[in-house]
């Protein structure tokens, strides 16, 4: 019995030593990620231009435009007439890092401007992408206004008393969102 | 049946979870715009020139009618030749064009006379229908040029027009 005691002192002793060779061998390390997403932001760049009316044959109606930098731009168009068509540039730039395409949204809130008028935003590039630091070069907004065949002489006709005395207003939305090229899953 | 609300409730928050995240990766920019109007004066006569037009005076004058006479009893009975010259503005902001420009002549007779006693020829800004005026106080030369070989006495000349919007 004596023996029996040695031979099982031994035995743990020998599967102990096994268990710490093993453990050695099989050493745990960890790997530590992060993620961090960009950001998505787009904004008015360029807009602050005071300039001529370009579409017209004379520099008596002209615009002018504010909110470099900001997310709203606002455009104001003055001498209006009849028949005008208003073309005036529009940069938006990616000032985040993440490309981004636009979606332009159909203009609203027309307030007064007369059946027939148009506002309409064009070349933003849908579905190119803008990367980070990219601007749009050939945006523009065109503002149309119906011609209205208005003999002088009919100065109390209602369609000259609203030529003559009514602001209009109009907004456009635009949302940037990331770029996903056309074909390929996110 | 206990179980099933609680799925439903965690479906919901994470489908609302869903949405915030994928509308965080969009941006919404906005342009507001203004149109103001301009002012519509049509246009006017401003000055007339009578220097070119020897025996000619203005009878009368509107914004968009002028009569001249010529007093042809005065120039011996000669061939008469002469130029009248006067700019047409247009005060106002919005661009209009010429409608229709109306040229009467009467005679001594209270007649039209015949070409050979006189003749008149509108020239500039009233020389085409089409012609346009840009606005801003933006002038516009025109004018009347008269000839003939009168064997009476006075004669007089009224020249007027309309105008419209400018049409694109």
């Amino acid at each position: 019995m004596k023996k029996l005691g040695l031979l099982m002192l031994a035995l743990v002793i020998a599967i102990g030593a096994m268990g710490a060779g093993y453990a050695y061998w099989t050493q745990t390390i960890n790997v530590s990620a992060a993620v961090q997403t960009g950001d998505l932001n787009a904004i008015f760049n360029g807009n602050n231009a005071v300039d001529a009316w370009a579409d017209t044959p004379d520099n008596v109606a002209y615009f002018s435009t504010t909110g470099n930098g900001t997310e709203l731009l606002t455009v104001t168009i003055k001498n209006a007439y009849p028949g005008m068509i208003a073309t005036i540039p529009v940069v938006i730039t990616n000032n985040g890092t993440i490309p981004i395409d636009l979606i332009v949204g159909v203009a609203g809130n027309m307030n007064y401007l007369p059946v027939g008028s148009t506002v309409v935003l064009s070349g933003t590039e849908l579905g190119t992408g803008l990367v980070q630091g990219a601007s749009t070069t050939d945006a523009k907004i065109t503002v149309s206004i119906p011609y209205v065949d208005l003999p002088y002489d009919s100065k109390l006709d209602p369609a000259f008393v609203e030529l003559n005395t009514t602001d209009y207003g109009f907004t456009m939305a635009i949302t940037s969102s990331q770029f996903v090229p056309y074909g390929e899953l996110p | 049946m206990k179980y099933l609300g609680a799925i439903l409730l965690v479906l919901i928050a994470t489908l609302g979870i869903m949405g915030v995240s994928y509308a965080s990766w969009q941006k919404d920019m906005v342009i507001a715009g203004s149109v103001e109007t301009g002012s519509w004066n049509s246009a006017e006569y401003t000055s007339v020139d009578l220097s070119g037009a020897p025996n000619c005076s203005i009878e009368s004058q509107s914004a968009r009618e002028i009569t001249f006479r010529v007093h042809f009893k005065n120039n011996n009975r000669k061939p008469y030749e002469g130029s009248i010259t006067f700019p047409i503005a247009n005060d106002g902001t919005i661009p209009v064009q010429i409608d229709t420009v109306q040229i009467t002549k009467v005679g001594p007779d209270k007649r039209d006379p015949s070409a050979d006693d006189l003749i008149v020829t509108a020239w500039g800004a009233l020389d085409e229908s089409s012609h346009i005026f840009i606005g801003s106080q933006c002038l516009e030369t025109a004018g009347l040029t008269l000839s003939g070989n009168p064997d009476k006495d006075d004669y007089f000349v009224t020249v007027s027009f309309t105008t419209k919007v400018f049409n694109r």
